[in-house]
């Protein structure tokens, strides 16, 4: 969120490549905002249901891939800090042998997996109850979730800072004349399309991903076809958990230098919301669209918006950019640049 | 329904309200005066604070997660209206205008509902869900704003700024014989009793049915002749206004209330509590703003008694470690409110109905 370390540097650049310079910073920060819009979009699709346990399945990722990548077993407030040292059992020390790259990346698709299957087992044992019950009352759940998911991560992994170890260093970039570009960028903005790509053609091809459309069509048609549609909430859970988990991993690295703390990371994913509003709270691919408007504007509102705000003794308006936005679209469009209009009847 | 039915009723609320004031002189006996006073004082801020949420949230139906704004507009406003103009040591000068602190409340309450009036109209085009992500971006607003350099004169930028203790001098009373958190527990109950009197009275009333009206089926409502528009910025504007008067005593006891722990995640997580109070009290309900306050305000400190007592001996005491006293607080809050939208959806409120209807009948079945 601090694209001030950068900015130093960047004034010694022309116009042109200042603007493809932000530009790229903000589709990776916007990639990210993209990964979790899409699971906000998943589940209000599928149960009409904004899902503010989001950012503690975010954390809950996080910290789960952090585990696995440097080796440390959760164990409260004795789980090393700062520069981890690995606290694995001997017969496991195998794996920190493994290169990084690799570790990471299968460290990435477990996480994924564990944080989607911690979806499926909320809805089963907590949201499942709800159905039929006010949407109001589900939300309030779902952020009384929230608060129970993040400390949870707090109680097992304790409060102090940690640093996640990920094969992209900040010193490490790809330079394209004057530009420079940091790998983790690079492979957050990668890691969002084969998210994205994966996704869709599930939608698109698979058997549930067909009877997951139909469910967010016409709950009751859907079921008096057969469709099971309490598999299809457990299935779109599933995907939250898994879009959180990947989001998790590549915000450490692009956005915090590597540095986690709790607090940062658990609200990051509250500042992907005018991302989902943007492009439509039901529309996966305008949460694609609007989280990368959204990055972009941010980063370069960053640069072009901020010293304006300066003069003002306003500091940090690129971090209200977004709400302002976002409040901007509620008001002329509510249902988004892709999303339905709601129809309202009595 | 009149305001108080029968006379029964009206005997067991002057019974309470006697004993509301008459508490802090018994408190004075008691081994730990301060902390019980301190205790009783924060559950009244809290209860008026809620009951504001609740008439927005649990009337109107509109979720609000910017009820922290609100508490922070009044903190500083109310500060700013009844601490004299001051200069700091590091140089930083307050504005003020050193006026009597129920000046303070009004004013903080004021400006807090007129910012609720102006936010109304996005509650006006959007419903519900929608609504929540407004007032969403409002706390991330407020920590942008409470914490520019801009503000300084009044929010004290990062620092905070000062509000000074009530004190109740009047010309036929002498304030110094109130301790400075007694006059504070004085202030924070007569606070307390007018929101409730305004509560009550709208929840009895054409409002309250027009509020009501509005949740359940807004359009039908419109049909029926509410005036949907009015029914929302009225129930903006009385939350708002609750919010900021219980902001401005928050901030009195703070002493020195902080921008920052009224916007961003701390604002949040305020709102969220603020919500927990309102969900495990009862939604909808004025009494059940008042449980949910006390249980919100007393879950952590009986959380603290049983670690001293050694009965939660995997508690570490708050800030030596991962799992400590107020950590465990907040998962409970986060259990409690999914357990009680679960089974009971009217909160503690719900369970006192089913106590206070079981005894009606005993020992008859029904």
């Amino acid at each position: 969120m601090t694209p001030a370390l950068v900015l130093a540097q960047i004034e010694q650049l022309s116009l042109s490549e200042q603007i493809i310079q932000l530009t790229v910073q903000g589709l990776s920060l916007g990639a990210i905002y993209a990964l979790i819009a899409m699971g906000f979009v998943i589940i209000y699709k599928a149960t009409d249901v904004i899902n503010f346990a989001h950012g503690g399945l975010m954390l809950l990722g996080t910290y789960v891939v952090f585990s696995l990548v440097t080796g440390v077993v959760p164990s409260g407030a004795r789980t090393p800090a700062g520069q981890a040292t690995s606290n694995l059992p001997e017969v496991l020390r195998w794996w920190l042998e493994i290169p990084l790259a690799w570790r990471f990346g299968i460290s990435v698709l477990v996480a994924a997996l564990l944080v989607g299957l911690v979806g499926v087992i909320i809805e089963r044992s907590v949201l499942h109850k709800m159905v039929g019950q006010p949407i109001f009352a589900v939300v309030l759940i779902t952020l009384g979730l929230e608060l129970v998911i993040s400390t949870a991560v707090q109680i097992f992994w304790g409060p102090q800072q940690k640093v996640m170890s990920s094969p992209f260093p900040p010193n490490s970039v790809l330079r394209v004349g004057n530009i420079a570009i940091q790998w983790a960028n690079v492979w957050a903005i990668l890691a969002m399309v084969v998210a994205a790509v994966a996704l869709f053609s599930f939608f698109r091809y698979s058997r549930y991903g067909v009877a997951m459309r139909a469910t967010a069509f016409d709950q009751e048609a859907a079921m008096s076809m057969g469709i099971k549609t309490t598999t299809i909430f457990a299935i779109a859970w599933a995907f939250a958990g898994v879009l959180a988990a990947v989001a998790g991993a590549f915000y450490v690295p692009t956005r915090l230098g590597g540095f986690m703390s709790l607090t940062p990371i658990r609200f990051a994913a509250l500042n992907a919301f005018p991302a989902a509003i943007l492009g439509g709270l039901d529309s996966p691919g305008g949460a694609i669209v609007g989280g990368l408007t959204i990055g972009v504007a941010q980063v370069l509102s960053a640069r072009w918006l901020n010293p304006i705000f300066l003069e003002l003794q306003l500091p940090n308006f690129h971090l209200v950019f977004p709400y302002i936005l976002m409040i901007g679209m509620l008001l002329v469009r509510p249902f988004g640049l892709f999303g339905t209009p709601e129809v309202r009847r009595v | 329904m009149a305001l108080l039915p029968n006379r029964v009723n009206k005997a067991w609320l002057a019974i309470l309200v006697a004993a509301l004031f008459v508490f802090p002189f018994f408190a004075r006996i008691l081994p730990t005066p301060d902390f019980w006073i301190v205790l009783s004082a924060l559950v009244l801020i809290a209860a008026t604070g809620a009951l504001g949420l609740n008439l927005l949230s649990g009337f109107a139906g509109q979720i609000s997660l910017g009820h922290a704004f609100f508490l922070g507009i009044g903190a500083f406003v109310g500060a700013t209206v009844s601490t004299p103009a001051t200069t700091t040591l590091s140089g930083v000068s307050f504005w003020g205008l050193g006026l009597p602190w129920w000046v303070g409340a009004l004013a903080g309450g004021a400006v807090a509902a007129i910012l609720g009036v102006v936010i109304a109209p996005a509650a006006v085009r959007l419903r519900g869900l929608y609504l929540s992500l407004v007032t969403l971006a409002l706390v991330f607003f407020g920590e942008w704003l409470f914490t520019a350099p801009a503000m300084e004169s009044i929010t004290g930028a990062v620092r905070g700024r000062p509000s000074r203790a009530i004190s109740f001098d009047l010309p036929f009373f002498d304030g110094s014989l109130l301790s400075k958190n007694e006059s504070l527990y004085f202030a924070a109950l007569i606070v307390a009793i007018f929101a409730f009197l305004i509560g009550k009275n709208i929840g009895r009333s054409r409002v309250g049915r027009a509020l009501q009206a509005t949740r359940d089926r807004d359009i039908a409502a419109e049909v029926i002749g509410v005036n949907v528009t009015w029914a929302k910025l009225t129930a903006f504007g009385v939350s708002s206004f609750m919010a900021g008067a219980a902001g401005y005593l928050l901030g009195v006891f703070q002493s020195n209330p902080l921008g920052s722990s009224f916007g961003g995640g701390p604002g949040l997580l305020v709102s969220v509590q603020y919500i927990a109070m309102i969900v495990i009290g009862g939604i909808g309900t004025v009494l059940g703003a008042a449980l949910g306050a006390m249980f919100v305000v007393g879950l952590p400190e009986i959380v603290s008694y049983l670690t001293q007592q050694g009965w939660l001996p995997f508690v570490a005491p708050t800030g030596t470690g991962s799992l400590d006293e107020s950590v465990f607080s907040l998962i409970l809050f986060g259990l409690f409110i999914v357990f009680f939208l679960i089974f009971e959806p009217l909160g503690l409120f719900g369970l006192w109905l089913r106590v206070r209807n079981y005894w009606k009948g005993w020992p008859f079945s029904y």
